[in-house]
């Protein structure tokens, strides 16, 4: 059971520490698109005093950086790396460019003597999307998937339907490769910021293809992703009466079971113990 | 050092503050404050820049700073932002 990430500009002093009053599984600053190019120096010096003086705030953070080919990446990277962060969410990444983003990270650990720094990594090129399984075989750094929608459509020259069917190959490949390495994969932010509607749709798809959850670019998309990726009372009732079936089953040397009807077989019980691992999860955040 | 070239960085959005650096000809820290919280943090805010200024070894500018409730630390980043820029 995963909550939202949300974005907060880089540059805007008020949502440092506003941004921590959320219900959310991860705060990610942005250097990036949030950030105009006169003043990309002055938000990376303001996140680095904030994330130094933030870190009575327990919920992860993490700061996206400008994209490698950009002039901003180098100095993005030194300094955020020496800031207090759980990782750095990596743009426009592919299987090339990635080994010289992991070179100058070493670079810059080594001579900080850092540890090594956890990736985020944006999926947003054609490029990106196709040698996914090559990134994430490349390093063991890599701990999140965001699949970036609004730049893959960009990429795709295409634009968005009302289904999102420019996004059903991409979503599958991202949700498949990250679970497949166990990974946690997050869905496209949705950029109608007053669409509700539209947001709880598109967060019920991502979910049904297998994302763990969704980046919010709004506080107000919050509580709706949030509730869309979280295990109704019904599923989670449900979860622990099989697992009870199961535990009666089991006393009675039984291997498969029916509950309700239904035969039980071990695809469904995992699912059950998967639903309440997750909150007995959470419960220890 | 002195400062030379003139530089500004920040905003005039709320909880953050706009700083100005400017060459002084009288070779002395000129501050020039204003603030919606001077009454309660006037003092604070003041030793917050002496402060910064200090860690730069900035001994001469004229720093104008219109504060709009910015925490320590923004002001501070605000101010080295300026410097920065000054010096590059």
């Amino acid at each position: 059971m995963r909550k939202s990430a949300l974005f907060v500009p880089g540059n805007q002093a008020s949502m440092h520490v506003g941004a921590f009053a959320f219900d959310v599984d991860a705060i990610i600053f942005d250097l990036e698109d949030a950030v105009a190019l006169h003043h990309k120096d002055s938000a990376r010096t303001l996140l680095r005093h904030s994330l130094s003086t933030l870190t009575m705030f327990k919920i992860p953070k993490y700061v996206r950086v400008n994209p490698i080919d950009s002039p901003f990446f180098k100095e993005d990277i030194a300094q955020m790396i020496q800031a207090p962060i759980d990782g750095l969410m990596i743009p426009k990444a592919d299987a090339y460019n990635l080994l010289q983003i992991i070179k100058w990270c070493e670079q810059v650990e080594t001579q900080h003597s850092k540890k090594q720094t956890p990736l985020w990594i944006i999926v947003e090129t054609a490029l990106g999307v196709e040698t996914l399984w090559d990134m994430v075989n490349t390093t063991d750094r890599i701990t999140h998937v965001l699949l970036g929608g609004e730049d893959l459509m960009s990429d795709l020259h295409v634009k968005q339907t009302y289904n999102r069917q420019e996004l059903a190959y991409p979503r599958a490949k991202v949700a498949m490769v990250s679970k497949a390495k166990k990974l946690l994969c997050y869905d496209t932010p949705y950029v109608e910021i007053n669409n509700e509607k539209g947001l709880l749709e598109d967060a019920i798809q991502a979910k049904n293809v297998g994302f763990d959850s969704k980046i919010a670019i709004h506080p107000s998309q919050v509580d709706v992703i949030n509730a869309v990726f979280s295990y109704t009372e019904e599923e989670i009732n449900q979860a622990k009466e099989i697992i009870e079936a199961y535990n009666q089953a089991q006393q009675q040397g039984l291997g498969a079971f029916s509950f309700k009807g239904k035969m039980v077989d071990k695809p469904v019980l995992n699912r059950a113990m998967h639903i309440i691992n997750s909150i007995e999860g959470n419960k220890h955040d | 050092m002195e400062i030379k070239k003139a530089a500004q960085a920040g905003t005039y959005e709320s909880n953050d503050v706009y700083v100005q650096l400017f060459e002084n000809p009288n070779h002395t820290i000129d501050i020039q404050l204003t603030s919606v919280v001077i009454k309660q943090f006037g003092e604070q805010i003041h030793q917050v820049i002496q402060k910064t200024l200090k860690q730069f070894d900035i001994t001469s500018c004229i720093i104008v700073v219109e504060d709009k409730g910015a925490l320590d630390h923004v002001l501070a980043a605000r101010i080295e932002s300026a410097i920065l820029r000054s010096l590059s």
